[in-house]
């Protein structure tokens, strides 16, 4: 049984994970390791009563999670900090961290970019247990999501933290309870490890690509107004063009990947798609 | 009020579990994270046919119906 419940992110997921907890009657401490201009969380944590804590300093966050000493269940959620291994050997800790993919499937950051880009069917949430590989702890709880042929990254990032919050409000009780057995990921299931410099095919519409393949490029690059990556652009005709939007509607004409240039516009059908690329 | 009511459309349709209608201050009150607001630009923009820019994606442009307004005013959207 732990005795007290930290969490650790920032957004709308540490939101509802300290609303479950309160739902159970515990009151968890509040951390946010970096200021954000909209933070539900803060909001929430204030609105609850409950201690929160604004730590962007790494030793800062370091010192507070080596000063536990009672058995505490950490709730990384949405969090960037990275634990350092002091911080995982204190045996008081029992860390959760949740992830936006189907674990060992893209492991690492913007893994609903890579879903989309790699033309996955289903992508998904996992909870998972902290350990000195990124990514790479026992497997707690994890939940499918159905990747849509228009979802954008930032479409489906959002579905992941609603499902991921979800599925935290089912496995809480057991967690408190300490009995929550993870499944370990074996070596042969290690998945490759995406970092934040990482952009899909370096950021290069690819004409040869099939228009679904194309889409999907498109949109696993779409954050809104989100600069996550630099803009995506494309080779024609010996000049680089930066994509300024794009859209993509169905076409239930029978097209084989046929695609024209108009002004600043590429226009490509196929596959039961009709894609619109704006040139800059 | 044709403005008046389109915002708070678009933001029942961004946070449909929110009641916006009861807060003054939507940021304070935890009722928009950063992705809400990402959400209801693009909104905001495809209803319009503006553009609105990142300088302007501050928490005190997205306060409350009148802050939004008043945001919408400046990329010449009027009641």
């Amino acid at each position: 049984m732990v005795e007290q419940i930290v969490i650790v992110g920032t957004g709308r997921l540490p939101s509802a994970c300290l609303e479950h907890c309160l739902a159970h009657s515990r009151k968890p401490v509040c951390i946010e390791p970096e200021h954000q201009a909209f933070s539900p969380f803060k909001a929430a944590s204030r609105r609850s009563n409950v201690e929160y804590h604004l730590l962007t300093e790494k030793d800062a966050l370091k010192h507070f999670f080596l000063e536990l000493a009672v058995p505490t269940l950490v709730v990384s959620a949405y969090n960037g900090y990275l634990f350092p291994g002091s911080v995982l050997e204190n045996p008081h800790l029992s860390i959760v961290n949740f992830h936006n993919s189907l674990l060992p499937r893209h492991r690492g950051r913007n893994a609903p970019t890579w879903a989309i880009f790699e033309l996955d069917q289903e992508t998904g949430i996992t909870w998972h247990r902290i350990t000195k590989k990124i990514d790479s702890g026992e497997v707690i709880a994890q939940q499918p999501i159905l990747i849509g042929d228009q979802v954008t990254a930032l479409e489906l990032t959002l579905q992941t933290l609603d499902v991921g919050a979800g599925v935290f409000g089912r496995i809480i009780p057991m967690l408190i309870r300490g009995e929550c057995s993870g499944t370990r990921l074996t070596l042969q299931e290690d998945g490759v490890l995406h970092r934040a410099k990482d952009v899909p095919n370096d950021g290069v519409l690819d004409l040869g690509w099939s228009v679904r393949k194309m889409s999907a490029f498109l949109r696993s690059m779409d954050y809104g107004k989100f600069k996550v990556f630099p803009d995506p652009h494309v080779f024609l005709e010996g000049t680089t063009y930066s994509i300024g939007g794009y859209q993509v509607t169905p076409d239930s004409r029978l097209i084989d990947n046929k695609l024209t240039i108009r002004d600043k516009s590429l226009i490509a059908h196929g596959e039961g798609l009709a894609l619109e690329v704006m040139l800059r | 009020m044709t403005n008046m009511k389109s915002i708070a459309e678009i933001l029942s349709e961004v946070r449909p579990e929110s009641d916006f209608s009861s807060s003054s201050d939507f940021i304070a009150d935890g009722l928009l994270d950063s992705f809400d607001v990402v959400t209801l630009v693009a909104a905001l923009d495809k209803a319009h046919g503006i553009s609105i820019g990142g300088v302007d994606i501050v928490p005190e442009n997205f306060v409350n119906l009148n802050a939004i307004e008043v945001l919408l005013a400046k990329y010449g959207v009027r009641q």
